[in-house]
């Protein structure tokens, strides 16, 4: 979309606490992540006209308007859960872009400790209709959960990932050893990448091979370290028009460009298409890259939606860091830390800060593009953000 | 038939679509899609062919053999409903006809499985508490 010249600019992070347990509802944690993202931009509730949510957030619009009194000229939803980050990015870039908006906030609110529970399927198995009065039924053909999966007790999104894995091991060639030494570093370098941040749920919990081996088996291959926290918290950015961002008191990170792909069963978590590394998900990663104007190498740290482990190798081989089923050698190796080739999830991701669907490695992108990560890298340089096909380029 | 755990069994939702399928799937016999027109095969069902408003699909039985594409053990319960199954397999098959199908591996003699195992599908309890289809691997079974 944009190019190098951006169309918008992302002027503000903010988020809530991030914790495991609290009695604060999601709107409530909502409007305080937007509250300081708006205050981070030195912008006022009064200068929002956009307003772009995931369908999946249980605060809605109506919600956020009533509490901050946002006078709103544009709202969009993007659909599914963590698919949306990287793309709500997109609907704002499109809204300022197409002149429906100069103001637009994006938010992700979850209590996805204290109230949804995504390693769990009580959210997903409804109630029965004329069977049995304790019947569970499972709706729609998604994975997991749907009526294909639920009755043979596939029923989370870790199982469905753990399928994942064993299929990378298999078409990788790896022994159980390598693919737990490989995901293992993923889990330890985000872990250690959370120690730094003072946000992060995990702040206080290294974590080492010994460790994330001796974590129980969730779902083989993956044991409980490779699955992403459940959390409490929201985040939210602010962009804005060019003409806006320019009369803040500091530079924006510029969206240099976004993709939001969608093709036959690459809806969040399904396991009837190509594995996450194919062809599809590459000529997206291609697309994306090359309307940003930079190559891999020019990546200079990468946020990829991390639900578990094995989705990290599966984004640095769909993004073009990596050949497909390559890139386990090199992370099992080098690690994703800060002196590796390729720094990742530097915040400390869902695996160790918090679990806010993706939105949380917004804020950390923005906040790399600025120069004021908790774990700085040392390069300056374009930042991806990806959620399966769905992505962004931001740059300082 | 199985009567389930106490916390209920898993069962599908049974629509318009998809009813012919699952009084097949109760009697352990797997129908997929083929177009009259392309030949595409689908699986799960779906309401038209993709290749295009004239084709038409219909239903056949599928040969019940594919090949082991992904397994997984679940050693820990997302629900109350299997916390009894533990642990259970499954499995992603990639079936002889070409879709890929979820379903349970039935624990057998053979050990770990094999990369692409050879896999023949048969009725069977399945961790949500329906007889259903399952994958056997083909090692595990007298031989046809």
């Amino acid at each position: 979309m944009a190019g190098q010249e951006s169309l918008a600019l992302v002027v503000g992070v903010g988020e809530s606490a991030y914790c495991r347990g609290t009695d604060r509802s999601e709107w409530e944690l909502a409007v305080e992540a937007v509250g300081r993202a708006l205050a981070d931009a030195g912008l006022a509730a009064s200068d929002v006209d956009g307003l772009v949510r995931y369908s999946y957030d249980e605060v809605d619009e109506a919600m956020l308007v009533r509490s901050l009194g946002f006078r709103l000229g544009y709202y969009s939803q993007t659909g599914y859960g963590g698919l949306g980050a990287p793309a709500v990015l997109g609907h704002a870039c499109a809204a300022i872009a197409g002149g429906m908006a100069r103001v637009v906030v994006c938010y992700r609110s979850l209590n996805g400790w204290s109230r949804t529970r995504y390693g769990r399927a009580e959210r997903t198995l409804g109630a029965g209709d004329g069977g049995r009065p304790l019947d569970l039924v499972a709706s729609g053909d998604r994975a997991p959960s749907g009526a294909f999966a639920g009755p043979y007790g596939l029923l989370s999104p870790g199982q469905v990932m753990a399928l994942w894995a064993r299929e990378y091991q298999w078409r990788a060639g790896l022994t159980d050893a390598q693919l737990a030494g490989a995901l293992g570093q993923v889990a330890i370098d985000q872990r250690q990448y959370a120690s730094a941040n003072p946000r992060a749920v995990m702040r206080d919990r290294p974590l080492d091979m010994k460790g994330y081996l001796a974590g129980r088996m969730i779902s083989s291959p993956l044991r409980l370290f490779d699955l992403a926290l459940e959390s409490d918290g929201a985040a939210a950015v602010v962009v804005a028009a060019p003409s806006v961002a320019a009369a803040l008191g500091r530079p924006g990170v510029r969206v240099l460009a976004a993709a939001q792909g969608l093709f036959p069963y690459a809806e969040s978590i399904s396991v009837y298409g190509e594995l996450r590394n194919g062809p599809q998900y590459r000529r997206i990663g291609v697309r994306l890259l090359r309307s940003a104007g930079v190559a891999p190498s020019d990546i200079v740290a990468a946020m990829i939606y991390d639900a578990t482990t094995i989705s990290v190798l599966l984004g640095l081989e769909a993004y073009g860091f990596h050949e497909p089923f390559t890139s386990w050698r090199a992370v099992a190796a080098h690690g994703i830390g800060p002196v590796s080739p390729l720094p990742v999830n530097t915040s400390g991701g869902h695996l160790s800060e918090a679990y806010v669907h993706g939105m949380n490695l917004l804020t950390e992108a923005v906040r790399q593009c600025r120069g004021e990560s908790a774990n700085q890298i040392s390069r300056t340089g374009p930042v991806l953000v990806s959620s399966g096909p769905s992505a962004v380029v931001l740059a300082p | 038939m199985t009567t389930g755990p106490a916390a209920g069994r898993i069962v599908p939702a049974e629509t318009s679509l998809t009813a012919a399928y699952w009084s097949a799937a109760r009697r352990g016999v797997i129908l997929l899609q083929r177009c009259a027109a392309c030949g595409a095969v689908l699986h799960p069902p779906a309401p038209v062919c993709p290749g295009g408003s004239e084709h038409e699909l219909r239903w056949f039985e599928a040969s019940g053999r594919g090949r082991l594409a992904s397994f997984t053990s679940v050693e820990h319960a997302a629900h109350p409903a299997v916390g009894d199954r533990l642990p259970y397999l499954v499995a992603l098959v990639d079936l002889d006809e070409g879709p890929r199908f979820i379903c349970n591996l039935v624990r057998g003699i053979s050990p770990e499985p094999e990369p692409g195992a050879r896999v023949l599908m048969r009725r069977g309890p399945a961790a949500g508490g329906l007889e259903l289809p399952l994958a056997h691997l083909a090692a595990d079974l007298p031989s046809e």
